[in-house]
């Protein structure tokens, strides 16, 4: 395997690749395709097509059908070999992270298809140039619909940075001096997940309240987040009556889940969500749900956050 | 796979399920799949009813509930409905200015609650939600549209049937309400369908009621005429006649399950904001103080200090500027109890604080709450908004002289916060800690000034008390503890619950009549009441009364009035390790006995319950817990060895269980 020089998207490929591949069977095959894929590149580097010549040259069927879908390539028969990506002529800004952002709603199986498909869009919009953020935000706002157009829109207001005109507002309409920090944080977390640096100094320039105050009030209150949380939070029921019932079972199996899968997921844990009544119950994104509607939802986010 | 056939409603259905499978087992899941399905239809061509059985019928759990989400069969209606009812907002109309005014309300506020047309109710306090409510009110929503029936689905709160949630009730002019329980979206259809026609569904109805009261006073509403129920009606059960409801005393939770607590007018029309119109009309603020000392309530929260006696010291404290705190802190870590309550009846909580406010000549409240209760939060908020709007909260309420603003905070999450002078700190701005004690609440409180802090259910006790006077409620309980109380059970119960009932009601009583006994159906080993700081009692002690002194006596306390059950194969040391725990991770850290003391408590704990244990270790428990109780500077430390030591006291041969063999 030491002796595989990889290009970053030939890296990508393969990984992608696996990831294709039956989970069980991931760890037991890995080694074998690597022997196969260092055979093909006979010490050069391996670039993305490489990885794609050899999926579709030399692997037997039907894994070479189902991984050709997988890495978004052409089915046989079909005569016409796949356009290649026409590659930018450069980008400008933050350009590029915001093509990534809009192609990362595209789900997988397309991704591919569609990248080669937005990226001759920009081309053509930067008539040869490099491509500018007006670019993409002009091919969302045109091509992409709802609700994915206003997810990329939402994504690209908190890029390289945190959108804080929301706070700016909310602090305008709040009078007040240091009893109000607590509850301008709970909006903060509310919009953003968690408390930003950036949004917890606005605070506390604002409010007058020294930053190492701040640091205090956020620590010894365990409703804020100082580090971003995954995709979604759930947070699990662990009232003394939970555990009496061997509530941590729960919590266990989500934690391993989320170990086996790598979701994006966080958890946390609450003595007092106040549903011991219902438990085992589980707070996702701040809803409650219990029995059938808990496991539901958990396999809902699980399969979202993958 | 030759050999099936299908229709083409049924491969696009089975499509359906197969893009379901996540996508790295979808291979190796559809042959089996298919010979499953081959196996239902038994040689039939496949139709997508073929499909939708065996995924309900066949199926193991958790994919059944996965596939049935991604067919849609669990909910008909879309998840945005189920917003819009819940959004759609309760416009108030009409202002109360005087009692004429209110008396109009309460008219109004009973044509919404026994309409002549049809009212459909779906609990929807958290316990309910978190069991689908809100998809069980789309879909009644969307019943009502499709079959063109004119009624009003209302959103309500909790009764405290928490097993048989989500509950819907059927209120139709002449009938009594019937009520069903663990109502799914699919039987939405056919509710609706019985309710128009005036007829029921037997198999999901829980009760009938006929009637229910409308305050303390005894006025009622009836619902049904009052005839000998018709054939069909007889099978189902009368609500009063149920040991649920027969043995409890509702006072303080009496409209909860029954009003909106979005609309201001259900509260009136049953008898809301009487007692204020009463103490405001016809009572000095003394008199109100005077009424609430002979009725010798006591606190709800926790230390049961008298509440008559706490606000007179704090209406005799010196300052023109004093606050009433609602402390809706509810940290135990057992099942906030009162969460539901106060997602049910918020303006109870109101009209409470607005007496206490008057009472002591305050002119401004908070209610601080716990902050994971964003639901409650929410209802108590826009509670606030509507008593704003009517004029039941500003200046000069019903043309007294007397006004009165309310906030809602929501904290920070810190157990601590539920210590009063904790609480106040939160409530600045500051740090989750206690403060020095004296000075106390009453006279240097919230920003210095003279501040009344009470638990919630304290606050929503006084209307009654006010309303119906003093003597009348200090003749209920016990001659320790006057009323009733609110308490939730949890742990091993086969139907967790919360339920009101008169104080110097015996414990294990309370666990049978409402709970159903232990879920498991063997015998209750232990229990605990007060939260993680009450004692943990042997089955011996089931004979004890709700009553502060005698559990106080048995070495625990009533607290805010959790119940919590274990049965025979609970390891109680291992739970003492638990809430050993909860009170590491919940110490403020402020004072050093409690600071180092339960982490030293934690680490030998944690070593017995391991089954580690030494005889030495058992001796500096004791030792530490005397220290600590003496030592620590609140309530928490003081009492964080508790439940290690009551369990070392009734159980011993469970802890003998966990000696290491080799050195005792
Ligand atoms: C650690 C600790 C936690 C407490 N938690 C609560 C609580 O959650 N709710 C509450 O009402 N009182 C709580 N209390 C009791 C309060 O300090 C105070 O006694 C109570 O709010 C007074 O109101 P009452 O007289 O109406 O009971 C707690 C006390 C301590 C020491
Ligand atoms: S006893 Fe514990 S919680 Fe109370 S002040 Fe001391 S350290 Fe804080």
């Amino acid at each position: 395997m030491s002796d595989i020089k990889w290009l970053p998207d030939g890296q990508k490929t393969f990984d992608k690749l696996m990831a294709a591949v039956p989970e069980a069977m991931r760890d037991a095959i890995k080694p074998k395709l690597l022997q196969m894929l260092a055979g093909k590149a006979a010490g050069q580097p391996v670039s993305g097509d490489l990885v794609k010549t050899w999926v579709k040259e030399d692997l037997p069927e039907p894994q070479r059908s189902a991984l050709m879908a997988a890495l978004g390539m052409k089915p046989d028969g079909d005569q016409k070999p796949a356009a290649p990506v026409a590659a930018a002529a450069g980008w400008q800004g933050n350009a590029e992270v915001m093509f990534e952002r809009m192609l990362q709603e595209v789900p997988d199986m397309m991704r591919e298809v569609f990248r080669g498909k937005l990226m001759g869009i920009a081309n053509e919009k930067a008539k040869g140039g490099p491509i500018a953020e007006d670019h993409i935000l002009s091919i969302v706002k045109e091509i992409v619909p709802d609700p994915f157009k206003t997810n990329i829109l939402k994504a690209f207001a908190t890029m390289g940075g945190v959108d804080l005109s929301n706070l700016e507002k909310l602090i305008e309409s709040t009078p007040g001096g240091q009893e109000t920090v607590i509850g301008l944080l709970h909006a903060v977390q509310a919009e953003f997940g968690y408390c930003p640096r950036e949004a917890v100094t606005m605070i506390s320039q604002r409010k007058c309240v020294p930053m190492a105050v701040m640091y205090r009030l956020l620590t010894c209150y365990s409703a804020f987040r100082l580090q971003k949380p995954g995709k979604h939070v759930v947070t699990v029921c662990t009232s003394t009556g939970a555990y009496v019932n061997g509530g941590g079972a729960l919590l266990k199996q989500i934690k391993d889940k989320i170990a086996k899968t790598g979701a994006n997921i966080t958890v946390e844990t609450a003595r007092d969500l106040g549903c011991a009544n219902v438990a085992p119950a589980i707070m996702v994104d701040g809803e409650i749900f219990s029995g059938v509607q808990a496991q539901a939802k958990l396999e809902q986010i699980f399969s979202e956050s993958n | 796979m030759a050999d099936i056939k299908w229709l083409p409603d049924g491969q696009e259905t089975f499509d359906k399920v197969i893009a379901a499978v996540p996508e790295g087992m979808r291979a190796a899941m559809k042959p089996k799949l298919i010979e499953m399905l081959a196996a239902k239809a038994g040689g039939k061509k496949i139709s997508r009813k073929i499909v939708e059985a065996w995924v309900k019928e066949d199926l193991p759990e958790p994919q059944r509930s996965v596939l049935m989400a991604a067919l849609g069969l669990d909910r008909p209606a879309a998840k945005a409905d189920a917003a819009a009812v819940k959004k759609a907002a309760w416009k108030v109309k009409g202002a109360v200015k005087n009692a004429a005014d209110l008396a109009k309300m309460k008219a109004a506020g009973q044509e919404l609650l026994a309409p002549k047309t049809l009212r459909i109710t779906v609990s929807s306090a958290s316990c309910g939600l978190a069991k689908g409510a809100e998809t069980v009110a789309a879909a009644l929503q969307d019943a009502v549209k499709k079959q063109k029936v004119n009624a009003d689905v209302v959103l309500v709160g909790s009764n405290g049937m928490s097993w048989a949630e989500p509950m819907v009730s059927v209120i139709k002019a002449g009938k009594p309400c019937i009520v069903y329980g663990n109502v799914t979206a699919d039987a939405a259809a056919g509710i609706v369908k019985a309710a128009a026609a005036g007829k029921i569904v037997e198999d999901l109805a829980l009760m009938r009621v006929d009637s229910i009261k409308v305050d303390v006073t005894g006025e009622k509403i009836k619902y049904a005429a009052d005839k000998a129920p018709a054939a069909a009606l007889a099978k189902v059960k009368d609500g009063s006649k149920i040991d649920f409801f027969k043995k409890q005393l509702k006072i303080v939770s009496r409209n909860a399950g029954i009003i909106a607590p979005d609309r201001i007018e259900e509260y009136i029309g049953l008898g809301g904001y009487q007692a204020l119109a009463k103490a405001l009309g016809s009572m000095k603020p003394a008199d109100v103080i005077k009424e609430v000392k002979e009725s010798k309530l006591r606190g709800r929260g926790g230390a049961g200090f008298p509440a008559g006696i706490k606000w007179e010291a704090c209406s005799k404290a010196a300052g023109d500027k004093k606050y009433i705190v609602c402390n809706g802190s509810e940290g135990d870590p057992e099942i906030g109890l009162h969460k539901s309550f106060l997602e049910s009846d918020p303006h109870m909580l109101i009209e409470g604080m607005l007496l206490a406010g008057y009472a002591v000549g305050a002119d401004e409240g908070y209610v601080y709450l716990n902050d994971r209760y964003v639901l409650a939060v929410e209802r108590v908020q826009t509670a606030i908004e509507q008593a704003e709007k009517v004029g039941l909260l500003g200046k000069n309420i019903l043309g007294s002289g007397f006004s009165f603003t309310l906030k809602v905070k929501r904290g920070g999450g810190a157990y601590v916060c539920g210590e009063e002078t904790a609480l106040l700190n939160a409530l600045e701005g500051s740090f989750a800690e206690p403060r020095p004690r004296p000075p106390l609440p009453v006279h240097q409180g919230l920003n210095g000034k003279p501040t009344v802090v009470n638990n919630l259910e304290t606050l929503s006790t006084v209307s009654a008390i006010v309303l119906k006077g003093g003597k009348w409620f200090a003749g209920i309980g016990t001659p320790a503890s006057k009323g009733t109380k609110i308490v939730a059970l949890s742990g091993n119960v086969a139907r967790p619950c919360w339920v009101e009932v008169a104080m110097g009601t015996v414990i294990g009583d309370i666990i049978t009549a409402f709970a159903g006994g232990t879920a498991s159906g063997k015998k209750v080993k232990a229990f605990q009441t007060g939260g993680p700081s009450g004692g943990i009692l042997p089955a011996s002690q089931l004979k004890l009364k709700l009553d502060y002194d005698a559990l106080g006596k048995a070495g625990s306390l009533l607290g805010s009035g959790g119940l919590l059950v274990m049965d025979e194969d609970c390891d109680v040391v291992d739970v003492a390790r638990f809430l050993t725990e909860f009170f590491l991770e919940e110490s403020c850290g402020k004072c050093t006995p409690c600071r180092e003391g339960v982490k030293r408590l934690n680490e030998i704990v944690s070593c017995i319950a391991d089954g580690r244990g030494t005889k030495a270790q058992l001796a500096l428990v004791k030792t530490m817990g005397e220290a600590m109780s003496a030592a620590c500077f609140c309530a928490l430390g003081k009492t964080a060895a508790a439940p290690i030591l009551t369990v070392m006291k009734h159980f011993p041969k469970d802890v003998n269980g966990k000696m290491l063999k080799t050195i005792n």
